[in-house]
């Protein structure tokens, strides 16, 4: 008679931690969607580098690094990248958000979105680098600068309905770990 | 004392627990630069486990992508109503070109089949089609390609080219079960055989990752002018000779850029191009001159 409320809660609790994983896997395959525009597909903002952040940041515990590398494998796969580029992408961008978890704490989301914005570049150009030495020659800038600069400007357009999932279905964590 | 045991215990799990997840970070990351080197030292080995990714990816990027195409042409259909009157009047100057055309290719197509006939040349065989729709498009900056929602069962094979009404946009480099990936011409990674129309010389269409491609191998007294046009040689055997890939669009420092004919941007649909290139049975037949007959 117990038991059963207890079943029902654990799961339900287990798919609300799967959430920021599974939005965020969404999210990858809707990168890879022909959309409108023409010419977005080499363009297109890297979805998953949002996700990745705002879970890192505020639900750490939620986002593991396993999920983030099955993720840019995923993001590879489906865009014909080199296997494990994405990926190096990335989790570069965890572990230098990890890093900075404490700092972003508390802070307005502008704050948090000039933080995203600075890592982003910063993962963006290590992205640019490990590509141009795959293929061993300088690769085209633009396209890397206008990806990276459509990423950041969409960070709150994914960032406020992930607020309302963290405030409404997950708890915030209280305070950083550490 | 049991507090201060708990206190000692969490003082000690707090940085064994960071310490995992930098190492665990470092583990991931080598594995991932690990994956990126055998990958480019051997391109097949990764093709494997893409094709289990896109494969199970397939119906859902296939379902997502049907609303996302309504919507793409609701608003090309307001455009096109916009533009309606232009366009009528473009419409209409081009059906009186193509009538000419057309007249042209009739009596060209009888004087062919008779010529043909005379020379009793061996007809290669005829290409067939799938049409495949488009379900996803790179989305990185520094790959060109699509995803056919076509694969192995449909009987696509590798190398296939895809073209559109206006004119080829890739070839198929990676099957799937049910679905394909399509290296666009523009890819850093594509090479295509290829021969300028009207002059007959042979070059390869190099992409760079740009809108446009590169004529390379072109012979060094080559006559090229902008304007013309780069049909697929068909030579390796593998593509069908003869589709139009682009047009000559800029010759600077001797370096050829080559416009795509197809709006790469924009594809919605492609069709997949089934042709058996010129087997070389010749060799094998005791008739020695049948040899000389075989195309090269």
């Amino acid at each position: 008679m117990r038991a059963e409320p207890d079943l029902w809660h654990r799961a339900e609790s287990g798919l609300r931690a799967a959430l920021p994983v599974t939005l965020a896997l969404l999210l990858t395959l809707v990168c890879a969607l022909p959309l409108g525009p023409p010419g977005l597909g080499q363009i297109m903002p890297t979805l998953p580098m949002i996700c990745i952040f705002y879970w890192t940041v505020y639900r750490g515990d939620l986002m593991p690094l396993l999920a983030t590398f099955v993720i840019g494998i995923v993001h590879d796969s489906l865009s014909g990248a080199p296997l494990g580029g994405g990926a190096i992408l990335l989790l570069a961008l965890q572990g230098l958000a990890a890093s900075q978890r404490r700092f972003f704490h508390g802070k307005t989301i502008a704050v948090v979105w000039a933080g995203f914005a600075a890592l982003v570049a910063i993962a963006q150009a290590f992205g640019w680098l490990v590509a141009s030495l795959y293929h061993l020659q300088a690769l085209p800038l633009a396209p890397a600068i206008f990806q990276a600069l459509l990423t950041i400007a969409l960070y709150p357009v994914i960032a406020l309905p992930f607020g309302v999932i963290l405030r409404e279905l997950l708890q915030p964590l209280p305070a950083a770990p550490r | 004392m049991a507090r201060r045991n708990a206190g000692s215990l969490i003082s000690v799990a707090v940085p064994v627990r960071a310490l995992a997840h930098r190492f665990g970070l470092f583990l991931l990351l080598m594995t991932a630069i690990a994956l990126m080197i055998v990958g480019k030292v051997d391109p097949d080995s990764a093709v494997a486990l893409r094709n289990g990714v896109v494969d199970t990816a397939e119906p859902v990027l296939d379902a997502l992508s049907r609303p996302v195409e309504s919507g793409n042409r609701i608003v090309a259909e307001i455009d096109g109503m916009l533009a309606l009157r232009e366009e009528n009047a473009a419409l209409h100057q081009a059906i009186d070109r193509l009538k000419r055309w057309e007249l042209v290719a009739r009596r060209m197509e009888a004087e062919n089949a008779a010529l043909r006939g005379l020379l009793n040349l061996r007809v290669e065989s005829r290409p067939s089609f799938v049409t495949a729709r488009v379900i996803g498009d790179s989305g990185n900056a520094y790959v060109r390609t699509l995803l056919a929602n076509v694969g192995a069962v449909d009987g696509i094979v590798q190398g296939q080219a895809a073209i559109t009404g206006q004119g080829m946009v890739g070839r198929v480099v990676e099957v799937g079960r049910r679905a394909s990936r399509v290296l666009l011409v523009t890819d850093l990674n594509s090479r295509i055989p290829v021969v300028i129309e009207a002059t007959r010389q042979r070059a390869v269409l190099t992409g760079d990752n740009t809108e446009t491609a590169r004529l390379t191998f072109l012979p060094r007294d080559a006559q090229v002018t902008v304007g013309a046009r780069v049909v697929t040689s068909g030579h390796g055997g593998v593509l069908m000779p003869g589709l139009p890939v682009g047009v000559v669009s800029s010759i600077t420092d001797g370096v050829v850029r080559v416009q795509p004919l197809a709006d790469l941007g924009r594809i919605e649909y492609v069709r997949l191009i089934a042709w058996e290139g010129p087997r070389f049975e010749a060799m094998t037949e005791p008739a020695a001159p049948a040899a000389e007959e075989s195309p090269r």
